[in-house]
């Protein structure tokens, strides 16, 4: 993996602790599908389980790595380039992406409505291999980030205009968010700012997707009642 | 005349987790026991829709099916019980989660 991205020494341990932000927040919207699942049996919420549990996963993986750096290398240099770290950081990252991608695509799979694997398959295996035969890994993951996130908030976008439901408008504005930090990662093997600027609208999109978690937990409860 | 439910299916078109509810709703109302042709006429779909519901609910464990050599009657389980329950609540997550078909 060739210079994944470039990380500004003082954002060190900034990131970490947003990564792990982001992951409890995708973990706890993985908990609450699983628990909807459980009672509904419906299988596209078990996709969204299993897409949030990915994306949750990836983030960990993902704060690892960068712990890993920061932990070797700390903040002894500025401007780090993480390129030197590739024996260390490559597997870790390599594995980040994946699970990310994978993530996306279970997000994507849950949408279509469809119970075809063969769909699944075809989706997981073609955005690996384009991210595995790549030069830069990071920033072609983030390219093909950018086509299903384009993907998931267009449905979401279709969604809301049918239901007018204001948690999936919610949900809209934080896919919008992922949407533009995965624009802006794709500079962050150039540009340590755009790592920065990164990590900040993806700390507006889980910030905006827990918040759409707490109004749909509301909304349900008072239905209810 | 028409009834306000009545009514309001023929202007919307239900999804599927409303379908299941009307369902599950149309055998507990029967005491937990019903005829497939009653479940036909209350929850407002074709034989075909209405068979591949019923498998789907007898897969998913919400009723079970209980055949006679002349008949055969359906009735709720806990599980489809606890479904009705939780209803509101599964019905927001997917409407949020766009996940309604």
């Amino acid at each position: 993996m060739n210079t994944p991205y470039q990380v500004p020494a003082w954002f060190f341990g900034f990131d970490i602790g947003m990564e792990i932000l982001y992951a409890c927040i995708a973990a706890l919207i993985t908990y609450q599908a699983y628990r909807v699942y459980r009672i509904s049996a419906e299988q596209s919420i078990k996709h969204l389980a299993i897409g949030f549990g990915f994306i949750s996963v990836s983030y960990i993986i993902w704060a690892g790595v960068n712990s890993f750096i920061f932990a070797t290398i700390g903040n002894a240099v500025e401007g780090i380039c993480i390129g030197c770290l590739r024996e260390v950081g490559q597997g870790g990252l390599y594995l980040y992406t994946g699970l990310f991608i994978a993530g996306l695509v279970s997000l994507v799979y849950a949408t279509l409505h469809i119970k075809k694997p063969g769909v699944y398959y075809l989706l997981l295996g073609l955005s690996l291999t384009i991210i595995t035969i790549s030069i830069q890994k990071f920033a072609t993951s983030r390219v093909v980030a950018l086509f299903f996130l384009t993907y998931i908030a267009y449905h979401y976008w279709g969604c809301y205009t049918a239901n007018k439901n204001p948690c999936t408008k919610t949900l809209l504005i934080g896919f919008i968010f992922l949407l533009v930090s995965s624009i802006d990662f794709m500079f962050s093997p150039r540009f340590y700012q755009a790592y920065v600027i990164g990590h900040l609208f993806e700390l507006a999109a889980y910030g905006t997707f827990w918040y759409a978690l707490i109004q749909t937990k509301k909304y349900g409860k008072q239905k209810k009642n | 005349m028409h009834s306000y439910k009545q009514k309001n299916m023929a202007n919307k078109k239900r999804t599927r987790l409303e379908i299941i509810r009307d369902i599950l709703e149309v055998i507990k109302m029967k005491s937990g026991r019903i005829k497939p042709t009653h479940i036909l006429y209350k929850s407002n779909l074709s034989h075909g829709m209405m068979e591949e519901y019923l498998a789907e609910l007898k897969q998913k464990q919400f009723i079970k099916e209980q055949k006679t050599p002349t008949s055969r009657t359906y009735h709720i389980t806990e599980k489809g019980m606890h479904y009705l329950t939780e209803y509101q609540s599964i019905a927001q997550f997917t409407s949020s989660f766009g996940l309604n078909e």
